[in-house]
């Protein structure tokens, strides 16, 4: 019998979607309703908030990922500053999705009946995986939509679907790294340690790093590249894109991206395979 | 049809068993008793390669168990000591579920649930203990196993469905399905077991062959003499032999009874010393 089969699969993977399914409408109906509540206002307080981005401390933009008020006059550099926030929100919920599609079953005892059925660690492993990058992906779609609705409904003149997409295209990056943190601290942590207590220590403690990355001396720059919401910054990508700021968008921070993601889901998979149930 | 060679789980640096080994044969019932802690769900989880062993093998009709997981699985159905599930399924799903996994399964759903009384249309965070521990029992048995294990099959459940479950076991196993289970409930382990291994401390302690022993019930002779002495022994001999020997004691109350292997087992259920003072006639 083969360790991983389609069918096996397919029926792990629906069932882990269905339990999650009022979760999954209830934050993709709130999330493409906060983004377009926010959009929706965009034409009524597009010059306030320009006046208001420019009274701002630089610090206090930094913090909302913004290093270059001057560019916030346009409707996606307006998404980029709410995209910043939405951001960190798909990301905690990502790092607690992460470590709660494994750790949940275990808690419960749940695991005992699932895994008792004639299934593989890598179908259950396989399974959960893709149902939380499924649920993620849907997230940010959610947030990605309602951006270009809400655009073609109120700036149509001054939105660009490319930077957009492309800078949600980061924040995905970025939830998938937090999803990924999740799936390694469920997997590799001791049953007693909380995973997503861990990969929201995280989070905040790499947020916080970035911040101080952005305002401090020139000597913690360095910091930048261990805050996925420093290195994927949508804000510093729609920057660039504008031609304003620093320069083009760094590839290293997708670089980083790219390496770590799979290094973190892959990890699961190895400590998933002799984890005590 | 088990196969258990000096088994070993570490738990840091606690025992949870240490050098386990056991056969179970193909068509028997065997109970797996012992005190809590003693290594019982231990044993269990690591055949159904919940937990991995830190030493030695299993091996269920030549499988191994940690190798040949999945395929164990298809061949055990399994019935944890606690039953958990998705709290916001209803039976019928949870149940469903499961036949996903194994050919043929979804047919017996409807007939097992029938035979246990079993309401598919509640959700599990509705069910009592006993009707989570049925769901957990037909969830085992729609695959048609070749082995069930249970651990604490019988917690829970009231005596008409316990009876229920007993029989239908004793028929599968004439059938040819081997039956592996642990319990607390002596009596129920005494009445439909062919055999029973006692773990004690993370090892095997003792074996009894229920069988024989039923063949070779021995009596237990409690009494007083007049010196207020109280004696209690267990007898196996000829009958017109213990009561000429009893006559020429100065008895003042006395009961003899069948003796329940119960009593036996309960000494393993004490630590240090045993329960009750063997004497020889």
């Amino acid at each position: 019998m083969k360790s991983f089969e389609i069918k096996n699969f397919k029926s792990i993977y629906i069932n882990e979607l269905k339990r999650r399914k009022k979760s999954l409408i209830v934050w993709c109906a709130a999330l493409f309703g906060i983004t377009a509540l926010y959009m929706l206002l965009y034409p009524m307080v597009k010059d306030m908030f320009v006046t208001q981005m420019q009274t701002f401390p630089p610090e206090l933009m930094e913090l909302f990922g913004m290093s270059d008020s001057s560019a916030f006059t346009d409707y996606n550099s307006y998404f980029a500053s709410i995209a910043a926030i939405i951001i960190v929100i798909i990301s905690a919920f990502a790092v607690s999705l992460g470590g709660g599609i494994f750790r949940e079953e275990e808690t419960s005892g749940s695991i005992e009946f699932t895994y008792a059925c004639a299934v593989s660690r890598t179908e259950l492993w396989a399974a959960k995986t893709t149902a939380a990058v499924t649920i993620v992906t849907a997230l940010i779609v959610s947030v990605t939509l309602s951006a270009l609705v809400c655009g073609a409904i109120s700036a149509s003149d001054e939105i660009k679907s490319g930077v957009i997409i492309t800078g949600m295209l980061l924040a995905y990056l970025t939830a998938l790294l937090f999803v990924g943190i999740g799936f390694f601290a469920a997997c590799f942590l001791k049953k007693s340690v909380k995973p997503a207590a861990v990969g929201l220590g995280i989070l905040f403690g790499t947020y916080l790093l970035g911040y101080l990355s952005s305002i401090g001396p020139k000597g913690l720059e360095f910091l930048k590249y261990i805050c996925p919401f420093s290195f994927l910054s949508v804000g510093d990508f729609v920057v660039s894109s504008a031609g304003i700021g620093s320069g083009a968008y760094g590839a290293a921070g997708i670089i980083i991206a790219v390496i770590l993601i799979p290094m973190l889901v892959f990890g699961s998979y190895i400590f998933y395979k002799k984890r005590d149930f | 049809m088990i196969a258990v060679s000096n088994l070993t789980k570490l738990y840091g640096k606690k025992y949870g068993i240490k050098d386990v080994s056991f056969t179970v044969k193909k068509g028997e019932i065997c109970g797996f008793v012992g005190q809590n802690g003693a290594g019982k769900s231990t044993a269990i989880r690591t055949l159904m390669n919940m937990i991995f062993p830190t030493d030695g093998a299993a091996r269920i009709d030549g499988l191994d168990c940690v190798a040949d997981a999945k395929l164990v699985k298809r061949a055990v159905g399994y019935v944890p000591g606690e039953v958990a599930y998705y709290e916001g399924s209803r039976v019928s799903a949870i149940l469903s579920y499961a036949a996903e996994f194994a050919d043929g399964a979804q047919k017996e759903i409807a007939g097992l649930c029938e035979y246990f009384e079993l309401d598919t249309s509640r959700r599990i965070s509705e069910l009592s203990l006993g009707n989570r521990k049925k769901v957990g029992i037909v969830q085992a048995l729609i695959k048609n196993p070749r082995l069930m294990i249970l651990d604490e099959p019988t917690n829970g459940l009231d005596p008409l469905i316990q009876e229920k479950l007993f029989k239908l076991l004793r028929e599968k196993r004439d059938a040819g399905m081997t039956v592996f289970l642990s319990s607390h409930n002596l009596a129920e382990v005494e009445k439909y077991c062919d055999r029973v291994l006692i773990i004690k401390d993370g090892a095997i302690v003792d074996e009894f062959d229920l069988n024989e022993r039923r063949k070779n019930s021995k009596l237990k002779v409690a009494y007083t003499t007049a010196d207020g002495k109280n004696t209690v022994l267990s007898y196996g001999g000829d009958i017109n032999e213990l009561l000429k020997t009893l006559s020429a004691k100065k008895i003042t109350t006395i009961t003899i009874t069948p003796e329940s292997l119960e009593e036996e087992f309960m000494k393993y259920y004490y630590t240090g010393t045993q329960g009750a003072e063997d004497e020889k006639l």
